[in-house]
């Protein structure tokens, strides 16, 4: 049941149409070792937050984080965001709003993430300050924002919809339905004959993160994390130009920013870390992957299955410590199955 | 995470904690999904109770009443998509064997129900016994590994061309001289009539492709 609550200045169950919009809200919950949001929703449809200043939820008690109690907590906490849907003749369709839009905003979490949200429906976070001051061990992946959107790519509708398989590099659109040339004329005939074999209905998930400022800072000594940002998506997810800070003493992290996409870009971001404290500053996977134009301080995996553009990259290890980047490429390996297919005649 | 002076870790270590990572991406989407279709179904619920409320105080405010029941419309509709769609992702994925290639997926019904009983086959051209036959389950779900009959031309690898600033990954490219068509995937309900028929032109040993068959009438 506690997966399914929580606490905070503002508290919503089931809403439609929410609008938050130049708003204080701060300085509520007496410790934040307890469970406290700034903005709480379970599930909610056509979200937007806007020009709000969300902070200090939760007082800073200056305790171990290792000591706080377990529970939904951090500056907005959505368990649900959907798009708003419309039914059609032939099915349910996207009636336009996003499931989420949050931009202008300055979100300051004692302890916790500053954003976590699982969507299913489009999601843009434009031109925030997003910062966490500390992490639980409940928030190791995606401590500082942590987006999950549950859609996929229209290019998706029948195929294998699954991380899995984006990992291996086997989630590639299905040839249904394709036109073909045919004599002078693009056919589309294939369609009328595969039409009752492929459903086309996809709710879709494109994540649009872009101009924010992220910050996760950690308090204890010792942390041991995996990402302070992770944007999951099997439809697009973009990432631009963002400057995103993981600012640790003796803690260590894998990633700074983990980000898995059916298509992913990365581009004109700087990821910046205390030296020494994280693998790689970011991670993106995708099928189809434009990694470019980034600065980071550690280096930059980057895996495209289908194809992969990475170039115009500045790694400042790479600067001061030659190839350092070639030997953790075994940290996260590209996949071997993509390339090794052998066609069955 | 550490080693005993608490500041090292293996890289098989590190690969380990980051792909299980990424693997729960997949546990989180079909928990997730889950979420969604009970949350559209309740507020299903909500907006009828709402309707019919409405529709025995005030049964001339027509228009109110109209809109409750797209709303109602829309969020049946989503439930019934988005559960779909969570039993499929509910549904361990084909484990990648590069010795075999996979297909899987579902038959189902316009209104996404899954079909029970059906029979699913793959028979490679010239061939009239199918390679590989299964029944699709309670839920429609079938899977499917299909051994080579015999060793065939390799795809043509992508060139090991190592160039730093650009990777180009593409598909597998069709053997030069293919031997034949490729298999045939047929569906036949349990009445014995074919509902599907398709020649499915990626199939590829370490390949997992995926169907979903809506059955007609």
């Amino acid at each position: 049941m506690r997966e399914r609550m929580g606490y905070g200045a503002i508290m919503l169950a089931d809403v439609i149409d929410l609008l938050v919009r130049d708003n204080r809200i701060q300085d509520n919950g007496p410790t934040d070792l307890d469970p406290v949001c700034g903005v709480y929703v379970y599930a909610g449809e056509g979200i937007e937050l806007a020009g709000n200043r969300i902070s200090d939820n939760g007082a800073i008690s200056g305790e171990r984080a290792a000591g706080a109690a377990p529970g939904a907590r951090g500056g907005v906490y959505i368990q649900l965001a959907t798009a708003p849907t419309a039914a059609g003749a032939d099915g349910v369709t996207e009636a336009g709003p996003p499931a989420l839009q949050m931009h202008g905003n300055i979100v300051v979490a004692p302890l916790g993430p500053a954003l976590q949200v699982q969507a299913l429906g489009p999601v843009a976070v434009n031109d925030n300050r997003l910062a966490s001051l500390g992490v639980t061990s409940e928030t190791l992946g995606g401590s500082a924002v942590r987006i999950d959107d549950l859609g996929a790519a229209r290019d998706l509708a029948n195929a294998n919809k699954r991380f899995y398989f984006l990992r291996e590099g086997l989630l590639r659109p299905q040839p249904l339905g394709m036109w073909r040339l045919d004599n002078g004329a693009v056919d589309w005939s294939s369609n009328d004959v595969l039409a009752a074999a492929a459903p086309r209905r996809v709710l879709t998930g494109p994540v649009m993160f872009a101009d924010n400022q992220v910050l996760q800072r950690l308090r204890d000594r010792a942390s041991r994390g995996i990402s302070a940002i992770t944007i999951s998506s099997l439809d697009d997810v973009e990432f631009a130009d963002n400057q995103c800070n993981l600012m640790a003493a003796d803690d260590f992290y894998l990633v700074q920013a983990l980000l898995a996409g059916y298509s992913v870009r990365v581009t004109g971001c700087r990821f910046q870390e205390t030296l020494g404290r994280v693998i790689y500053s970011a991670a993106s996977i995708g099928q189809i992957n434009t990694t470019a134009h980034n600065h980071s301080t550690h280096c930059l995996r980057a895996i495209g299955s289908m194809r992969l553009i990475k170039n115009d990259n500045i790694e400042l290890v790479e600067l001061v410590a030659d190839r350092v980047c070639e030997r953790v490429v075994g940290v996260l390996p590209a996949p071997a199955a993509s390339s090794e297919l052998e066609l069955l005649r | 995470m550490t080693t005993d002076n608490g500041k090292r870790i293996g890289i098989e270590d590190a690969a380990a904690r980051l792909n299980a990572a990424i693997g729960d991406l997949d546990r989180r989407r079909s928990d997730g999904l889950k979420a969604v279709a009970g949350a559209a179904a309740a507020r299903a619920a909500t907006l009828r109770r709402a309707r019919d409320h409405l529709a025995a105080t005030r049964p001339g405010d027509t228009a109110r009443i109209a809109r409750l029941d797209a709303a109602i419309t829309a969020a049946d509709s989503r439930r019934t998509l988005v559960s779909a769609e969570a039993v499929a992702a509910a549904h361990a994925a084909p484990q990648v064997d590069p010795a075999a290639w996979t297909v899987y997926g579902f038959v189902r019904d316009a209104a996404h129900a899954g079909l029970a009983g059906y029979t699913v086959s793959v028979t490679f051209a010239g061939e009239n016994k199918p390679a590989a036959t299964a029944t699709s389950e309670s839920d429609g779900y079938f899977s499917l590994r299909v051994q080579p009959r015999s060793k065939k031309k390799p795809a043509s690898k992508r060139s090991a061309a190592k160039k730093p600033e650009l990777k180009v990954n593409a598909p597998p490219e069709p053997a030069a001289e293919p031997a034949g068509a490729p298999p045939v995937l047929r569906v036949i309900d349990p009445s014995g009539k074919t509902v599907y028929e398709e020649a499915i032109a990626t199939a590829a040993l370490g390949g997992i492709d995926f169907r979903e068959v809506v059955a007609q009438g």
